[in-house]
């Protein structure tokens, strides 16, 4: 084949490619959500909470294996980072300090006359709180997905990796999306701490305000004990509390299920099914053992604060299988199930950004910016004509073929198309058309010496290739910048702009020159152009 | 054939002196205003919450401003935007120091659908940003345009010279800052978009230079690397140029005045820039950029007036013609 068959094949098969790859553009051109409408939050981690469950952990079966290998102890207290035992025999030092080796390995351990002080070191610190925005963005992905949002995007953004992005497009629920991102949905069995002098332990209930629960004890709660209150509303708007004393230290959390579902108990009312996994249904063991005929309150965490949802007494020992139940409608009943199955997000995570967009937002702005922008290219078209005349057609084909190019591999690479994103297509025909300028101004210097049409087409694309070269790379050069600052519709333009420029090379230098040639090609000489 | 200029032989650099006065001059306006009047930051900055109203019948804008204040959200903004027949409201409330705001688009809504009633109006965009966000934002945007001069600067370093890199970016701040007067004045809104505007402008003010700069390299190759009269060299070079650069500008400016008009209200502030900076842009790759050339080379001469012509530019067109010649092969 001839060295002319083979450009033409290339153009061809580059327009053919691109154009199944976007045809039909409502199916393939990913919009961005402030073109299809769309939820855009972002959210920020605060990994402590992932600590202090990590120290609320080891307490728990530290706590449980001094018992187990009776060993005595004064207290054992939670600390920023890491436990503090206090009044261990010495006698039992080897003993705790296999404990400790075993629940708490890598942890600093510094003993000092039966008073223990572990801390969690920075390495140490720093992965779990890494692993925390992991298992929280895993966390997030699940119950995104169970909302049925058609290609969310969730991804952690920001140098130090505790910032999570979340992109729901077309969801018109924005409210429900965020109670759901943002519940932590821990779950916590805490063993209820009864006033002394309690007698009634299956009939005893919380007083109603805080400070009647605190003046039960004497003004002032033991240590490991924290006031969780329950809420009810009653039909009438009523809103009434009851302050329970709960341990500090949870038996097990919401980490520890391995299913939940919502179901029904014997008197039809709505309640959560839970199955908890192998080493958290021994620990629940020894706790109901140990609480038999005594309350325990089932404590769900959310960014607004703890409360109590339900507080049933242990009729038996529980050791895989238990059953939540309180005040569930259907509805509450299978968001709680799910969460608990999604599994709790081990940190605190707040909104520091939402941006969401109707969409008839959207289309309205799809519709002005497709406008504007046929209208440019069409001004941009008929001045070529005007100007250039036959060289114009050429000029204009090219433009064609770089917006056809453009909106093919946006398709084809999957990238967004954003408003911006529209602005920078039609930006990109400016300034192609600054490349086939270039070479047309060249062209008319060179024929303007005197040269024949063929030499100064060849002398005019040639010399004005460096100068285009130049020309893309500052502006390449400047799109780089943008699309490492920007964010969503802002790097769309970036992309949208490289992209363009990219074919414009392709288009202004490489296609330009094969219509010349194809339309001059056969005939020996050239005596004039129309340029 | 048609054709915007024919056979131009327009002095530019004759009258450099007075075009760097004038752009000086503007220089300084531009600062004066942009410090004086401020320039509106975008919420994406600021922070707040903003949210995008339609109303069923035409909105009281007055009224729903009480209504917000009366609910405690001072100092809001209430604007109608759009065509008056599509009963739009944008409503912007500012951060409150201290507080825990996460929730303040999603309120600022219910507030309104409290006192107006639930069909009153549909939302077409909310947002939020945090306080935290905004700062950073601002850091990057700045980083960013800095980042992307320091970026023209080495390109153009590695492919002319120092000083012609140089140059271009002494032109290209000069183009930022006057559109940043320009913005200010009108009292436009600056949005993530218009940083890209900015940043867009970087590099199409480059674009305009670089074409000019390649040249007059291209002319002083020719002439066997010497510069001779460099001034009448960059005449030379600008009026052979000079068709180019006016229609590629007028046809980018075509396309985004289109944008301006057209393009929605979303589009508008970023069209601005572009519609303002391309002007800007074209006018300081004449008479900006080119004059530094001279008077770097001018200032070299007075330093050492014997070497003129084996430093500087003078020695440049062999260096750089070799870089050419070693890229085409």
């Amino acid at each position: 084949m001839s060295n002319m068959t083979w450009k033409l094949l290339i153009i061809v098969g580059a327009v053919a490619l691109s154009v199944l790859s976007f045809y039909p553009p409502k199916e393939k051109i990913n919009l961005g959500l402030d073109l299809q409408g769309g939820s855009h939050l972002l959210l920020q981690v605060d990994t402590s909470a992932a600590i202090k469950s990590e120290v609320d952990l080891a307490i728990n079966r530290v706590g449980q294996l001094l018992k187990e290998k009776t060993i005595a102890y004064a207290s054992i207290a939670p600390t920023d980072n890491g436990v503090d035992l206090k009044g261990t025999d010495a006698s039992r030092d080897a003993d705790v300090r296999e404990i400790f080796d075993t629940i708490t390995p890598g942890w600093t351990i510094t003993p000092s006359e039966g008073n223990w002080t572990v801390r969690i070191p920075d390495r140490l610190r720093q992965e779990i709180e890494a692993s925390s925005v992991d298992t929280t963005l895993t966390v997030l992905r699940q119950r995104i997905d169970e909302l049925g949002v058609k290609e969310p995007i969730i991804q952690k953004q920001g140098t130090a990796g505790d910032r999570i992005v979340v992109e729901l497009p077309g969801l018109d629920d924005p409210e429900r999306a965020r109670r759901l991102l943002q519940d932590q949905a821990k779950l916590e069995w805490k063993a209820v701490v009864y006033p002394p002098g309690t007698s009634d332990y299956e009939g005893w209930a919380p007083p109603t305000t805080q400070e009647a629960t605190l003046a039960m004890f004497g003004g002032a709660l033991p240590p490991n004990v924290e006031l969780v209150p329950q809420v009810f509303n009653d039909a009438g708007g009523t809103k009434t509390e009851m302050w329970w004393p709960l341990q500090n230290v949870a038996a097990i959390v919401g980490n520890d299920l391995r299913s939940a579902r919502r179901g029904n108990d014997q008197m039809q009312r709505n309640v959560v099914d839970f199955i908890l996994s192998a080493d958290a249904g021994k620990r629940f063991q020894a706790a109901t053992r140990e609480n038999l005929h005594k309350k325990m309150a089932i404590v769900l965490g959310s960014s607004k604060g703890k409360v109590v949802i339900s507080a049933p007494v242990i009729n038996d020992v529980i050791s895989d299988r238990g059953q939540i139940s309180g005040r569930f409608d259907v509805k509450s009943a299978e968001d709680l199930a799910l969460k608990l199955r999604s599994g709790a997000i081990p940190t605190a995570v707040t909104i520091i950004g939402e941006t969401t967009v109707g969409p008839s937002l959207g289309r309205d702005s799809i519709k002005a910016g497709v406008f504007a922008s046929l209208l440019g290219f069409a001004g941009v078209a008929l001045f070529m004509l005007v100007y250039y005349r036959l060289s114009g057609v050429n000029a204009v084909i090219a433009l064609l073929l770089n917006v056809v190019l453009v909106l093919g591999a946006m398709a084809y690479f999957g990238s967004t198309l954003t408003l911006p994103g529209i602005a920078g297509l039609i930006l990109t025909v400016g300034m192609a058309v600054d490349s086939n300028v270039l070479i047309f101004e060249r062209i008319r210097e060179e024929l303007r010496l005197g040269k024949t049409v063929r030499t100064a087409i060849d002398q005019g694309f040639g010399r004005a290739f460096g100068t285009i070269v130049d020309t893309h790379v500052t502006t390449i050069v400047s799109a780089f910048f943008l699309f490492t600052y920007g964010t969503g519709p802002v790097r769309g333009f970036a992309v949208t702009l490289v992209i363009g420029l990219l074919f414009s090379m392709f288009t202004a230098v490489f296609v330009s020159r094969v219509i010349y040639d194809l339309v001059l090609g056969n005939r020996r000489n050239v005596e004039s152009l129309s340029i | 054939m048609l054709q915007l200029f024919h056979d131009p032989k327009i002095d530019f650099m004759g009258k450099r002196r007075m075009w760097v006065a004038v752009s000086l001059s503007l220089i300084v306006i531009s600062l004066a205003v942009v410090f004086s009047r401020g320039i509106r930051m975008g919420i994406e900055f600021e922070g707040g919450a903003e949210v995008q109203l339609q109303y069923a019948q035409a909105p009281d804008v007055p009224v729903v401003r009480t209504q917000l204040e009366k609910a405690g959200y001072a100092g809001a903004v209430v604007t109608t935007i759009g065509k008056a027949e599509d009963h739009e409201i944008y409503v912007r409330v500012p951060l409150v120091a201290g507080a825990k705001d996460e929730d303040m688009a999603p309120s600022v809504i219910r507030t309104l659908k409290a006192a107006e009633g639930e069909s009153a109006f549909t939302v077409r965009s909310q947002a939020y940003i945090g306080p935290t966000v905004g700062r950073e934002l601002i850091k990057k945007a700045l980083a960013a345009v800095l980042g992307s001069m320091g970026g023209m600067l080495v390109y153009i370093w590695i492919r002319f010279e120092f000083q012609w890199g140089l140059a271009a970016v002494v032109a290209l701040v000069h183009d930022t800052i006057i559109t940043l007067g320009l913005f200010s004045a009108f009292g436009f809104e600056m949005s993530l978009p218009v940083v890209a505007a900015f940043l867009t402008l970087v590099g199409y003010s480059v674009n305009d230079t670089v074409v000019i700069f390649d040249r007059i390299r291209e002319n002083l190759r020719s002439k066997g690397g010497t510069a001779g009269n460099l001034p009448d060299l960059i005449n030379v070079s600008m009026n052979q140029t000079l068709s180019r650069t006016m229609l590629t500008s007028l046809l980018t400016w075509i396309v985004c005045v289109f944008l301006f008009i057209l393009g929605g209200p979303a589009l508008r502030d970023f069209s601005f820039v572009m519609v303002v900076g391309i002007i800007v842009g074209t006018y300081s790759s004449i008479y900006i950029a080119s004059p530094i050339l001279v008077v770097w080379q001018e200032w070299l001469g007075a330093r050492a007036k014997a070497k003129v012509v084996e430093s500087g530019l003078a020695t440049s067109p062999k260096a750089t013609a070799k870089k050419v010649r070693a890229g085409k092969a």
